[in-house]
């Protein structure tokens, strides 16, 4: 008999590798007598060694899985302890670390033990003991196993606040080839039923109020970058149009770890393309709060992003038309295509415009990253970089200087150059 | 007139009191170069002036403030005094006369710098109650549960509401051993006291186990190949870490706790 610390440390390290660890997207007050509410901004709890953020009780309820995707750790041709933890002990557990305030809530995910049904049915077990039994008003994010029956999706989707299905990869073909045991289908039908049942439970809600609720956080998906072959434009275009098609919360990106030799597969020495990675989630930002639609971040023509310059900069450096923007008068839509302003800082410009004409030193206090901006607006008709540089002075004077200083591979790993405040966030869920 | 400058005023650092102080120097005709509460150390040169409470005085300064201000700044500085801004009771003395002169306007005024002060230590110590949502840590001991924090600012009226509702069934104490003063809270009712210090020391079998478990979850969910302290050090600065149960050492229930343990179960001693 297996005690909960070994299993535990087996479903963490199983667990890890995904992405989504946010406790975002819906407020709501505990009842009287129970234990648990949620933050609509997400609440982090702890930071890993890696950075990341810990918001959630993130584990796998089993990583004995039938499948054999090639990119995983858990595949079924892979020697690695196996685990299974009982429904009862994983709530017991989540509600010891909430009781704590260690955690926010539960990120409940599976290896396929048996059947996809099978798998799902443990899942709801576990959710309704923490729902039902235990009155649990804190935040659970669940995945839904592609292939699983209708009715047990919306069944979790009852007990959840988030529900994802991994896209996994970019593309049809190399799903094919790297998770033989997938099909797109699979995937995308859990998905767009999620989006249907959360779409037509808003409806009901506006006709009754006491509908039950359907995944109020809404719905994510993440693939992993740098497996297989697609270029950024691709990533950035299948993105964009999940947000369209499923009306998705957030598509989250990882960078590909080398877990396993595979010739279908980069070698086991590749590093992990960290830049790329940080690079979409710039650009991820720019469709979801700064108006960009894919097409202007990237094009056929350039389908990959520039190392050194984040997505927003290459954009305005690639449009003199549209500078400079006069602050005292341009509207939100056009301040958020400045580099250096940000979605705070834009509002934060229309609020002080208010009670008086703007200067250098106020835009600055207002969080205006002066360093960017200064080449791309004027104050009362007057550019504070006094100078107009042509193409390739803008880029070197806009590139990260550690960017420029250190040799690809350390570029690769480096965050050090991360620019947009937003991109923290981003990082740490609070959205 | 113009106003006197060269002296420092004195209070009790009640929200009331530095009303008291902002009526007097309108009064006096006075603009104190400091407003001094029991916290701070400084001492200066100038003359002192000790200013007593008075609450008939706060409450017409506060009316003053809703009506001719607005209701939202007498919010906001009544935040902007939770803060730990470097001269924060003559900033919000300054921003109040900016806000008797110009109006509801005030508000809006982000990029002048007496109202961006207040601004920018409203959001730290906004920034700050946020970090210690998700960064207290909260020990069992005989069914309380007891948590420490060092906050900057005076965090405990914001994180309030948070924690009375996510808890509203449990009887929870948060020391907040900066300023030294508790919350207090039973289902039902919450309150902050003064309270100098809280010894939590957890020796109960269940408590340590769950502990561990939560060490264990915080060092395995780390991938190896993408480890940046550097990250997670500016996302979780190591001033919050010596109170978090991830990053203390692993206790064990040895003599070294059994020594100072007078139940078996735990200790929870409050001065």
């Amino acid at each position: 008999m297996m005690t909960t610390m070994e299993k535990l440390t087996i479903l963490t390290d199983a667990a890890k590798y995904d992405v989504a660890c946010t406790s975002s997207g819906v407020g709501r007050a505990a009842k009287p007598g129970t234990m648990g509410n949620s933050m609509a901004c997400g609440i982090c709890h702890s930071f890993s060694a890696d950075g990341r953020c810990i918001s959630l009780l993130k584990v796998l309820q089993s990583n004995a899985c039938s499948y054999d995707c090639s990119y995983c750790v858990n595949r079924r041709t892979n020697d690695t302890p196996r685990a299974t933890f009982t429904p009862r002990e994983l709530a017991d557990l989540t509600m010891a670390f909430y009781r704590r305030n260690y955690i926010e809530g539960l990120f409940l995910s599976s290896g396929v033990t048996g059947s996809a049904d099978t798998t799902m049915e443990l899942m709801i077990r576990t959710l309704s003991i923490l729902r039902e039994e235990y009155r649990f008003g804190g935040y659970i994010h669940a995945k839904a196993i592609p292939g699983a029956d209708e009715k047990l999706v919306t069944r979790l989707g009852r007990l959840a606040d988030r529900m994802s299905v991994n896209l996994e990869l970019p593309s049809c073909q190399s799903l094919q080839k790297l998770a033989p045991d997938k099909s797109r289908a699979d995937v995308l039908r859990p998905m767009s039923q999620i989006a249907q049942g959360i779409a037509q439970t808003k409806n009901e809600l506006t006709l009754y109020r006491h509908t039950p609720q359907f995944v109020p956080a809404g719905q994510s998906t993440q693939m992993i970058v740098g497996a297989s072959p697609e270029t950024d434009w691709q990533i950035l275009s299948l993105t964009s149009a999940l947000y369209r098609k499923y009306a998705l919360k957030r598509v989250f990106f990882s960078a590909y770890m080398p877990v396993v030799a595979d010739s279908r597969l980069p070698a086991l020495t590749t590093r992990p393309p960290l830049l790329r990675e940080h690079r979409l989630y710039q650009a991820d930002w720019l469709l979801r709060f700064y108006g960009f639609t894919a097409d202007e971040i990237l094009s056929e023509r350039h389908p990959n992003f520039h190392p050194l310059i984040d997505p927003k900069c290459n954009w305005a450096i690639n449009h003199p038309e549209f500078f400079p923007v006069e602050v005292n008068r341009a509207d939100y839509e056009a301040l958020l295509r400045v580099p250096g302003i940000g979605v705070t800082s834009a509002r934060r410009i229309l609020q002080a415009r208010r009670s008086g004409s703007l200067a250098v030193e106020g835009l600055r206090r207002l969080g205006v990253v002066m360093k960017r901006a200064q080449y791309f607006l004027t104050v009362g008709g007057r550019m504070p970089a006094r100078v107009s540089l042509n193409r390739a002075q803008l880029i070197s004077a806009l590139s990260s200087e550690k960017g420029m200083a250190l040799p690809e591979t350390a570029r690769q790993l480096s965050f050090l150059d991360t620019t947009e405040e937003d991109y923290v966030k981003c990082l740490t869920g609070q959205i | 007139m113009p106003d006197r400058t060269n002296l420092v005023y004195r209070y009790d650092g009640s929200f009331d009191g530095l009303l008291t102080c902002v009526f007097e120097s309108y009064a006096r005709h006075e603009l104190p170069d400091a407003i001094l509460s029991p916290d701070d150390m400084q001492t200066m040169l100038f003359e002192s002036r000790r200013v007593e409470t008075d609450y008939v005085k706060s409450a017409r300064v506060l009316r003053g403030v809703m009506s001719r201000i607005s209701p939202e700044a007498a919010d906001f500085i009544r935040m902007a005094h939770l803060s730990c801004i470097f001269e924060r009771d003559r900033r919000i003395l300054v921003f109040l006369r900016l806000g008797f002169d110009v109006g509801p306007g005030v508000m809006n005024r982000l990029a002048d710098a007496r109202v961006n002060a207040l601004v920018s230590g409203v959001r730290y110590l906004e920034r700050e109650a946020h970090h210690y949502m998700g960064f207290l840590r909260f020990t069992e001991i005989d069914g309380v549960l007891a948590s420490v924090i060092q906050p900057k600012n005076r965090v405990l009226p914001l994180i309030d509401p948070h924690f009375s509702d996510r808890f509203n069934a449990e009887r929870f104490i948060i020391h907040d051993a900066s300023h030294r003063c508790a919350l207090m809270h039973m289902p039902g009712c919450s309150r902050i006291v003064p309270l100098d210090e809280l010894h939590i020391t957890a020796s109960n079998a269940r408590e340590l186990e769950i502990q561990a478990l939560w060490r264990k979850f915080h060092q395995t969910i780390a991938i190896e190949g993408r480890l940046n302290p550097q990250l997670q050090r500016s996302n979780l600065p190591l001033r919050f870490r010596p109170e978090m149960t991830e990053f203390q050492r692993e206790k064990t229930t040895g003599k070294e706790i059994g020594c100072h343990e007078k139940s078996a179960s735990g200790r929870l001693s409050a001065v």
